[in-house]
């Protein structure tokens, strides 16, 4: 896959890290196209409030889903102030996309309150992270999952990368603790499941999916 | 021609005018329809169709059976008569 700005000498790169997760890739591809539980797994660390209203866009590509949406005019995350090169208010894109089988790319915008939208150019103190997440499944219960991020400041400054890893780790840890949770619940589900509306990105992946497993099977049978 | 939309079950014909989807005209006509995801992934708003032909404005999660039309991911072709 490509991997965009590696190797600009403008970004940098937080080197990342892995975990073992105790659930079924899927659940973790489902949090990965579900940008406001960020309002409320995250709510210390990327998370603010206005995370939880905005209804996002979803769309169907041919290699993966993007559920993305834009916040206007909010409060920048605890977690992304210190780096933000603009004071004040700022507008907020959230663009989690899954690709097939199992990579997400979750990419952050924040630029100065009424800067942001997808048809204007990105604001000069725009702060870019592009996060590369990778869930390989061991087996239907647990899940390795790797990642690293590119941002566009602070090329080779280890402090920072070093603050990025440690915080990154920590959200990641609060995914993990949900995601295990609802991978326990599910396998002992009391009553129906019901999907809302925000489950349309994570269900056409699985749909999609599904159909790509489907499809290799006959020639894993012939070869065998 | 006008397109229009028949609730059988209501017993009324509505000109079709511009809206979402079919949920979304039927809700504003007061026409209770059953939903709930509203994004085509639950399957609730199902509904017959009786006569007619419609759109899908927004892809489902799964077609439904034919002759079976999702409320909240559809607006009419051609004059429609719905079975609710
Ligand atoms: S309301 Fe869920 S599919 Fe239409
Ligand atoms: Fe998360």
């Amino acid at each position: 896959m490509n991997v965009e700005h590696w190797g600009d000498s403008a970004w940098g790169l937080n080197r990342g890290d892995a975990m073992t997760v105790e659930a079924n890739y899927l659940y973790m591809t489902d949090n990965l196209l579900d940008p406001s539980h960020v309002a409320w797994v995250h709510q210390t660390s990327f998370g603010n409030a206005a995370c939880a209203d905005d209804v996002p866009d979803t769309t169907i590509a041919d290699n993966g889903v993007i559920v993305s949406r834009w916040m206007r005019d909010t409060e920048p995350a605890p977690f992304y102030q210190p780096f933000l090169k603009f004071r004040g208010n700022c507008d907020r894109k959230q663009h989690y996309e899954v690709r097939y089988p199992s990579h997400a790319i979750i990419k952050a915008i924040f630029v100065p309150a009424g800067t942001g939208g997808d048809d204007k150019p990105l604001h000069q103190d725009v702060f870019l992270m592009d996060s590369y997440n990778f869930l390989t499944p061991i087996n239907e219960n647990l899940t390795r999952y790797y990642w690293f991020q590119m941002r566009n400041f602070a090329p080779n400054d280890q402090a920072v990368s070093a603050a990025f890893a440690t915080s990154v780790r920590t959200a990641f840890e609060e995914d993990k603790a949900i995601v295990q949770a609802v991978h326990r619940g599910m396998n002992n589900k009391k009553s129906n499941n019901i999907d809302l509306k925000i489950d349309k990105g994570p269900l056409h992946f699985r749909k999609r999916l599904a159909q790509m497993i489907a499809a290799e099977k006959p020639t894993l049978v012939a070869a065998e | 021609m006008t397109v229009t939309v028949t609730f059988k079950t209501s017993g009324r014909t509505v000109a079709w005018t511009k809206a979402d989807s079919l949920l979304a005209f039927a809700e504003e006509h007061g026409i209770d329809a059953p939903f709930s995801c509203g994004a085509g992934v639950c399957g609730t708003c199902a509904t017959t169709l009786l006569e007619g032909d419609v759109t899908y404005v927004e892809d489902p999660l799964y077609l439904p059976d034919p002759g079976v039309v999702l409320l909240c991911c559809t607006t009419p072709k051609t004059s429609v008569v719905l079975d609710l």
